[in-house]
C-alpha cells in the first residue's frame, strides 16, 4: 500500500494562494516555504520560524505542517538556527493569464485607435459594395454624409438616413419626384388607393397581424433607402430582395400566400386595346371561312402568325396590319365607291353681283361644307363674295390663312397632312381663273364681269381630278373632297382625334355640329356617309377595331390606333415577362393561360352617333372584348406555389413605381 | 432522471423557448421594417457585457451573494452558460448568417466566434474532465503536482542508487538510465493523456517487466516499488494534463472576450455615425 501524495488538513497541508501573482521558487523542488513571496515577488523566507520571546527565553514557532517545533530550539539571541536559502520566486499561472489578457486588450485598443484617427474612411468600410455600385468614382462621401469631414463628430449626433438617401438620388433619378414615399407614389394618391383596398378585407395570418400592428402606416412618412437596401455585403449581394411579409405588413388587404388569398387579377382591358375577336377568328373565320375570306393567302394556324416575341422575349408583340389583317381586310379598306367627304364646296350663288362663278352639273344647294363653316367661324356666308375672299386668301397665303381662320381650340382640324391647299389651288384655277383681279376690283368698289365660267371641257370629260394623297376636285358638284386612301388614313385619324378633344365642350363650340357631321361619316361602319354611295363603305370602319376607350385614371378619351404591347404598363407596380413562361411556340402553350371564350357574338360597337353620344355624355365607350378570357390566377398557381418557392411577391411586383 | 439532470433539461427547455421567441421576434420585426440587426446588435452587446461581468463577480468574494444580482457564483455560472449559448442565436439574427466582409466586422465576428467556441470548449471540458480525473490516480492540487513529481523522482533515484551500491553494475541502473531518467525529469505524454492514450504507460511498465529477469531476488522488491512510482508519476502527468486543460482554455477565452468588448464598442460607434 502506497502512502498518498496529497495530504489534507490544516496541520498537514498549507493553504495554496492561486490568486497570487508569485509562487515560491522552491515549490518545484518539493520544499516550498510557508510564507511565500511578497506581493512584489521577493522571497521573505529566511528561517523556519520567528521564535517568540517570553521574557528572557525564546520558543520555537515552526508550524506543524513543517514538522512542528524543532529539537534545537531558538538561539540565545532569539534567532532561528534553521536558516533557509532564499529562493527566486516564479510568476504564477494567473500572472501569465493576465499578461495575455492585457496584450489582447492593448492590441484591440490600438487597432481601434488607429482606425479612429486614420484619415481614410475606407479602412472602416464594412465591406465591398455590390457590383452595381462599385466604381472608381464611388467613395464613402458619395453615399454617406457622415464621411464628409470629421466622421467622429457624427458619432453622437447620429446622421439622418434621409440625408444619406438624398445622395442616392443623385444617380437614381429614375425614381421620380417622390422617391421616399411609399412606392414612390405621391401622398395625395394614397387616399384613393387606401380607400379602394379597405373595401376588400382578407384573412391575415397571426404573425402578419402582429407585424402589421407594429408597422408605421403613416402615408406621409418618408422612407430612407437603407430601410430596404443593405449595402457592403459584397459584389453579388442581392439588395432588392424582400420577404412576402415585409410587403404585406404595409398593405390593408392581406392574405396567407399567393395560392391562398391573393386577389384575382383585374381583367379590365387596358386603355388602348384594339377590338379583335380571337374566338370568332380562331373558331370560324380562320377555319371554315378561310378559303372564302382569304382566297389568295394561307390562314394562320398558330398564335405566332400574329404575335411575335420581343428581342428579350419578355413581351409578345403584335404584328402590323399588313402582316395580320390585310389578307382579309385590305379589300374592305380600299373604298373605291366612296365619293369622299366634301371639305370645300361652292354653293349655288345667291346674289347677282357675283363676278365669275362656275356652273355645276349637279345641284349644289345653298349649304356649305362643315369645314368651310369652321373657316367662316361657324356662320353661313354673308355673300358669295365672302366665299371667293376665303378661297382667294387660302390660295394666296396657304396654311397660315387656314390657321388664322380657325379658332384656337379648333386649329388642329386644319393641320391636314397631306395638305388641302394644292386641291384648293387647282379648284381656283379652274373655277375662278381671274379670281385675283376680281377680288382686287371688288375691294376697290369697281364693277366686275358677272360672266358664268364654264368649266373647261377637258375637266368635264374627267369630272374628278386626283390631286394626290386622297384629295381630289369634283367639277360636277364644285367640291374639293377627301377620300381615305386606305388603312391608317392620316386625315381620318386627325379628324377623329381632334373630335375627341372636344370632350366636355361640345355645347360651347359653335361649330360642333359641323365637326360632328364629318366625324359621323368617319365613324359609320354601315352607311355610305354620302348620298352618292348606296352601299356600305370602309371609311367609317375605323372605330370598329380601333376602339374608343376611356382611361379610368385620367378619364381621358383615346382611340386605340396601335396595339398595346403589354397589358402591364411601364408605370405599373406589376411586371411580367413571357420569356420564362413560353417554352415553345405552339398554341397549346399560349392557350394554357390565354383561354378562348366559347362564343363571342360580334357586336359592332361603332355607329354614326356613337362618337357624338360619348362626347355629349349620353353614353360611355363600349367595353373592349377580345374573345379571350382574362388570365386567371389558377393558371399561375400551378407553378407559382409555396412548394416551388416561386410565390414571392417580387416575382411579379416591383416596389418602385416608375 | 436525477435532480441535476432535471435542472439541466429545464435550462435546455427554457433556452429552446427563448431561442424560438427570438426567432419569432426577428421574423415579426423584419416584416415590420424595423432595423432588426440594429436592435439585435444592442441586445448582443448587453449580453456580452453581462457575460464578461462574470469575471468581475468572481472577484467580489467579500460581498454577500444577496447583494449581487444572480446570487452566488454558481448561479452566475449557470446564467453565464445560458446567456453565452443564447448569444450565438442573437449573433445569428444580428448578422443574418452572412459572412462579414469588412475589416472591423470580420475582426469582430472572429472575436465573437472565438470567444463563443472557446467558451463552449470550456463548458465541455468542465463537464468531461472531472469525471475522468476521478478515474485515475489520487486527488491532487494542480499547484502541488511539481512538488509531488520531485518527491517521486527523488525516491526512485534513491532506490536506483541503493541498488547500484549493493550489486555494482545492476540492470536496474541501466533500466533507469535508459527509460526512467527522462520520464521522471518532468511532465511527459501530455497529449496522450488528453486523448486517453495509455500506450506510453503500458510500454514503460512492459520495459520494467522485461527488466525483472535480469535482477536478483532482493532487487525484485525495489523494482516493484519503482513500478509503483512509475504508475504514480504517470497518474500525476495525467492530472497535470487534464487540470491544465481546465485552466488553459481560459488563456483563449478571456483575452478574446476582452478584445471582443473593445471592438464591439468601436463597431457601435461606427454604426451610430454612419447609419
Amino acid at each position: 500500500m502506497t502512502d498518498p501524495l496529497q495530504e489534507f488538513g490544516w496541520k498537514k497541508s498549507s493553504y495554496e494562494r492561486p490568486s497570487d501573482m508569485w509562487v515560491c521558487g522552491q515549490a518545484c523542488e518539493g520544499t516550498p516555504c510557508a510564507f511565500g513571496p511578497t506581493a512584489k515577488g521577493q522571497c521573505q523566507h529566511r528561517q523556519a520560524c520567528v521564535p517568540k520571546s517570553n521574557g528572557p527565553e525564546f520558543f520555537c514557532q515552526r508550524p506543524l505542517h513543517l514538522s512542528g517545533k524543532c529539537s534545537e530550539g531558538p538561539l540565545e539571541n532569539g534567532a532561528c538556527p534553521n536558516e533557509f536559502p532564499q529562493c527566486k520566486p516564479r510568476h504564477s499561472l494567473l500572472y501569465f493569464r493576465r499578461i495575455v489578457v492585457g496584450l489582447s486588450a492593448a492590441l484591440s485598443l490600438a487597432m481601434c485607435l488607429l482606425l479612429w484617427s486614420g484619415e481614410s474612411t475606407e479602412a472602416i468600410s464594412p465591406g465591398p459594395l455590390t457590383s452595381h455600385h462599385a466604381s472608381s468614382d464611388v467613395t464613402c462621401q458619395s453615399c454617406h454624409t457622415a464621411a464628409t469631414g470629421d466622421w467622429t463628430s457624427k458619432v453622437l449626433t447620429h446622421s439622418t438616413p434621409l440625408n444619406d438617401s438624398a445622395l442616392c438620388m443623385k444617380c437614381h433619378t429614375e425614381l421620380g419626384e417622390n422617391p421616399f414615399h411609399s412606392h414612390g407614389i405621391a401622398v395625395e394618391a394614397w387616399e384613393t388607393i387606401s380607400s379602394a383596398a379597405s373595401s376588400k378585407p382578407g384573412s391575415t395570418p397571426f404573425l402578419l397581424q402582429v407585424s402589421t400592428s407594429l408597422t408605421d402606416h403613416d402615408s406621409h412618412k418618408q422612407h430612407a433607402c437603407s430601410e430596404c437596401h443593405q449595402e457592403h455585403h459584397g459584389a453579388k449581394h442581392d439588395m432588392v430582395s424582400m420577404t412576402n411579409n415585409q410587403c404585406q405588413s404595409c398593405h390593408q388587404q392581406q392574405f396567407a400566400s399567393f395560392e391562398h388569398g391573393h386577389p384575382e387579377f383585374d381583367h379590365t382591358p387596358p386603355p388602348g386595346s384594339i377590338r379583335f375577336d380571337h374566338a370568332a377568328h380562331f373558331k370560324r373565320y380562320l377555319l371554315d371561312d378561310a378559303a372564302r375570306l382569304m382566297p389568295d393567302a394561307l390562314a394562320p394556324t398558330d398564335c405566332q402568325a400574329c404575335h411575335q416575341a420581343s428581342d428579350d422575349r419578355s413581351k409578345m408583340l403584335t404584328r402590323g396590319f399588313e402582316q395580320m389583317c390585310s389578307a382579309c381586310h385590305e379589300r374592305d379598306i380600299k373604298d373605291r365607291d366612296f365619293p369622299g367627304i366634301a371639305f370645300f364646296q361652292l354653293p349655288s350663288p345667291a346674289g347677282d353681283e357675283i363676278g365669275e362663278w362656275p356652273t355645276a352639273q349637279q345641284s349644289t344647294g345653298t349649304e356649305i361644307s362643315g369645314f368651310m363653316q369652321l373657316l367662316l367661324d361657324g356662320r353661313p356666308a354673308d355673300s358669295d363674295w365672302e366665299i371667293k375672299e376665303l378661297l382667294h386668301d387660302i390660295v394666296r397665303r396657304g396654311q397660315s390663312a387656314i390657321d388664322e381662320k380657325l379658332a384656337n381650340d379648333l386649329k388642329g382640324f386644319g393641320q391636314f397632312e397631306p395638305s388641302i391647299i394644292p386641291a384648293l389651288m387647282h379648284a381656283q384655277q379652274v373655277w375662278f381663273p381671274n379670281l385675283h383681279d376680281e377680288i382686287a376690283r371688288h375691294r376697290e368698289g369697281m364693277a366686275v364681269d358677272n360672266s358664268v365660267v364654264d368649266v373647261p371641257k377637258a375637266n368635264l370629260s374627267a369630272p374628278q381630278e386626283e390631286i394626290g394623297g386622297g384629295w381630289y376636285v369634283r367639277h360636277d358638284d364644285l367640291s374639293v373632297r377627301y377620300r381615305p386612301i386606305g388603312h391608317a388614313d392620316p386625315i381620318a385619324r386627325l379628324w377623329l382625334e381632334q373630335t375627341l378633344k372636344l370632350r366636355g365642350k361640345v355645347d360651347s363650340v359653335p361649330d360642333a355640329d359641323s365637326i360632328l357631321a364629318v366625324s359621323e361619316v368617319l365613324s359609320n361602319p354601315t352607311g355610305s356617309g354620302s348620298e352618292l354611295t348606296p352601299v356600305p363603305v370602309a371609311s367609317g370602319r375605323c372605330l370598329s377595331c380601333h376602339a374608343v376607350t376611356r382611361d379610368p385614371a385620367t378619364s381621358e378619351l383615346s382611340i386605340a390606333w396601335s396595339t398595346t404591347p403589354n397589358r402591364i404598363g411601364q408605370n405599373s407596380l406589376t411586371r411580367f415577362s413571357h420569356a420564362p413562361h413560353v417554352h415553345d411556340t405552339s398554341n397549346t402553350v399560349c392557350q394554357t393561360c390565354h383561354i378562348l371564350e366559347d362564343s363571342v357574338p360580334f357586336v359592332s360597337t361603332s355607329s354614326p352617333s356613337m362618337l357624338t353620344n360619348i362626347l355629349k355624355g349620353n353614353s360611355e365607350p363600349s367595353p373592349v372584348t377580345c374573345g379571350i378570357h382574362g388570365v386567371s390566377m389558377n393558371s399561375c398557381v400551378k407553378c407559382h406555389s409555396s412548394e416551388s418557392k416561386l410565390d414571392n411577391c417580387q416575382q411579379c411586383h416591383r416596389y418602385h413605381a416608375r | 432522471m436525477t435532480g441535476p439532470q432535471q435542472r439541466r433539461m429545464g435550462w435546455i427547455l427554457v433556452g429552446l423557448l427563448v431561442a424560438t421567441a427570438l426567432g419569432i421576434t426577428n421574423h415579426i420585426l423584419t416584416a415590420s421594417h424595423v432595423r432588426t440587426p440594429y436592435y439585435f446588435g444592442w441586445l448582443l452587446l448587453v449580453m456580452v457585457v453581462f457575460l464578461a461581468a462574470f469575471g468581475v463577480r468572481k472577484k467580489l468574494t467579500f460581498l454577500p451573494p444577496t447583494l449581487i444580482f444572480g446570487g452566488n457564483a454558481a448561479n452566475w455560472l449557470r446564467f453565464h452558460i445560458f446567456i453565452g449559448l443564447l448569444s450565438a442565436v442573437v449573433f445569428g439574427h444580428h448578422t443574418g448568417l452572412r459572412l462579414p466582409t469588412g475589416f472591423v466586422e470580420t475582426t469582430l465576428a472572429a472575436l465573437f466566434l472565438g470567444t463563443f467556441l472557446s467558451g463552449v470548449t470550456g463548458l465541455i471540458l468542465s463537464r468531461v474532465i472531472p469525471a475522468r480525473l476521478t478515474s485515475r490516480g489520487e486527488e491532487v492540487l494542480f499547484e502541488r503536482i511539481p512538488m509531488f513529481r520531485s518527491r517521486l523522482r527523488t525516491e526512485v533515484e534513491e532506490l536506483v542508487a541503493a541498488a547500484a551500491e549493493k550489486s555494482g553494475d545492476s540492470a536496474l541502473v541501466e533500466f533507469y538510465e535508459t527509460h526512467l531518467k527522462e520520464f521522471f525529469s518532468g511532465p511527459k505524454h501530455i497529449l496522450e493523456h488528453l486523448i486517453a492514450n495509455k500506450r506510453p504507460r503500458r510500454r514503460l511498465l512492459q520495459h520494467a517487466q522485461n527488466c525483472r529477469r535480469f535482477l536478483n531476488e532482493p532487487e525484485h522488491a525495489q523494482l516493484d516499488r519503482i513500478t509503483q512510482l512509475i504508475q504514480m508519476k504517470d497518474d500525476l502527468d495525467f492530472h497535470l494534463a487534464l487540470q491544465g486543460a481546465l485552466k488553459m482554455w481560459l488563456f483563449v477565452h478571456l483575452p478574446l472576450t476582452c478584445g471582443l468588448l473593445i471592438v464591439a464598442v468601436f463597431h457601435l460607434l461606427l454604426v451610430h455615425a454612419f447609419t
